[in-house]
């Protein structure tokens, strides 16, 4: 089962690193790193229950919840920046 | 024994009513009545499913947080198929 | 099965969201995403990264997002045939490596283990939260520099544009009856840190996802602009207070003695929760 979610991340990376390069728009640029964040995100945590305790491991867990929060911000940066852009080319 | 026979009996209704939205939400021609299949469906589908999880415990707290839970779910339910109506309505 | 089906639908969700061409349709899909992956850390236990995935990275990105779609102007960026193929290229092999590599990580007890064994010294009994406040700590305090000062330089760009709203009066009372109830349950998710799931971030991701409910009703807080900004500081500034307190007396940067850790920690997790709540709530409606 940890196989799928490995084999899972890899695709989610991959896919959504070709999309962050080829696409047009950068609303689907946003979207594709978010993507690819989030399969980092399900490696990691595939990670932490890849052990031999019957409680998963909990440090990958707090990476991971600290990534989410960072992710979101960087998100809302990236999204007044772009807007900022539209504006200044008006 | 015989409260996990219900509760497995009532979590499958459940899980038919919901279901059978989904398949409203799918098959039926305007919006209107789609929104009408899943948001009717929702409510009775998800009730029982928290009838059935109310059996399988046995803790007050939990009861609580479930009744919260469905009384929550239903509120938002009904909230979320009037905004939908209402922006199809005035689009 | 219930893995795969969700593994299946997880992946369509996110191929549709990045190939279609409509910018609405990737962007709700994209919620779709989020959600799913949430599902995904219930099936690995990771309740806590669930709780805030659901709210975070599924909810706020996905309105950030719907933020952008109606602001943005359509207009192309232009990609060549040649970096088609580059990109191509470099996915594959990026691809091929870690199909390679994958296979090769061992089933083994990592860092696991040692935090198990010295949970008693933490102050918290929930593994996770003593990793994130105690164990781990200057990684949570440069997270909060980090996410405040992102905020603040989202700020500093000044955009007068008004968040995406819904001026409707069913609405406004629904989330007028609803807040309290929010601030009280993240208050409990947060205390409930100290020995379950829960925790600050938690807990002020959920008040944050209660105070962007709020604010698309077309509501503001009756909340002066300077209070606003002093609890969106509060994270950061006590968190560094406190470890600067420890250290001049002895016990070296972010280091908590025995007995006090645990009164220690929950205020920590009182700043960073109303400090977390705060800035992202402003990241969703992008001025003050």
């Amino acid at each position: 089962m940890i196989g799928f979610y490995y084999f899972l991340s890899l695709i989610l990376v991959v896919v959504s690193l070709y999309y962050f390069i080829v696409a047009r728009s950068y609303v689907k640029r946003l979207i594709s790193v978010n993507i690819l964040g989030s399969g980092v995100f399900l490696f990691f945590v595939a990670t932490a229950k890849n052990t031999t305790m019957e409680n998963p491991d909990p440090v990958p867990h707090a990476l991971v919840l600290t990534g989410i929060v960072v992710a979101v911000s960087a998100t809302a940066i990236a999204v007044a920046l772009i807007l900022y852009l539209n504006k200044e080319e008006r | 024994m015989v409260f996990e026979v219900l509760s497995i009996m009532l979590m499958f209704i459940g899980a038919f009513f919901l279901l059978a939205g989904s398949v409203g939400l799918l098959r039926l021609g305007d919006s209107y009545s789609r929104l009408h299949a899943l948001t009717k469906a929702d409510v009775l589908g998800f009730g029982f499913i928290v009838l059935s999880c109310m059996l399988s415990t046995s803790l007050f707290s939990n009861w609580l947080k479930l009744f919260l839970i469905w009384l929550l779910v239903i509120s938002y339910s009904a909230l979320v198929g009037y905004a939908l109506a209402n922006r199809k309505k005035n689009a | 099965m219930l893995d795969f089906a969700l593994g299946i639908m997880l992946l369509s969700s996110a191929l549709v969201s990045l190939h279609s061409k409509d910018l609405m349709k990737s962007g709700v899909f994209f919620l779709i995403f989020g959600f799913l992956s949430g599902l995904i850390w219930v099936r690995l236990e990771a309740f806590d990264v669930a709780l805030v995935e659901i709210i975070l990275g599924s909810a706020i990105t996905g309105f950030l997002i719907f933020k952008l779609v109606k602001g943005s102007k359509r207009r192309a960026l232009r990609v060549s045939a040649f970096t088609k193929a580059w990109a191509g290229l470099v996915s594959l092999l990026f691809f091929l490596f870690m199909l390679f590599y994958l296979p090769t990580i061992e089933r083994q007890d990592r860092v696991g283990r040692l935090v198990y064994e010295n949970l008693h010294k933490s102050g918290v009994e929930s593994a996770v939260n003593a990793v994130l406040l105690n164990f781990r700590g200057y990684d949570t305090l440069l997270e909060v520099g980090v996410i405040t000062l992102a905020i603040f330089g989202l700020l500093a760009l000044e955009l007068k544009r008004e968040a995406y709203h819904w001026d409707n009066p069913l609405l406004q009372s629904f989330s007028k009856l609803l807040l309290p109830f929010i601030v009280f349950f993240s208050l409990y998710i947060t205390y409930l840190g100290t020995f379950s799931v829960g925790g600050a971030f938690q807990g002020g991701a959920l008040l944050a996802g209660g105070l962007v409910f709020f604010a698309l009703a077309k509501q503001s807080l009756p909340l002066k602009k300077s209070l606003i900004l002093l609890f969106m500081a509060t994270g950061l500034g006590f968190f560094s207070l406190v470890g600067l307190f420890y250290a001049l007396l002895g016990y070296g940067f972010l280091t908590y003695p025995l007995k006090l850790s645990t009164l220690t920690l929950i205020f920590i997790e009182l700043s960073i929760w109303i400090s977390t709540a705060f800035l992202l709530y402003t990241a969703y409606k992008g001025k003050l």
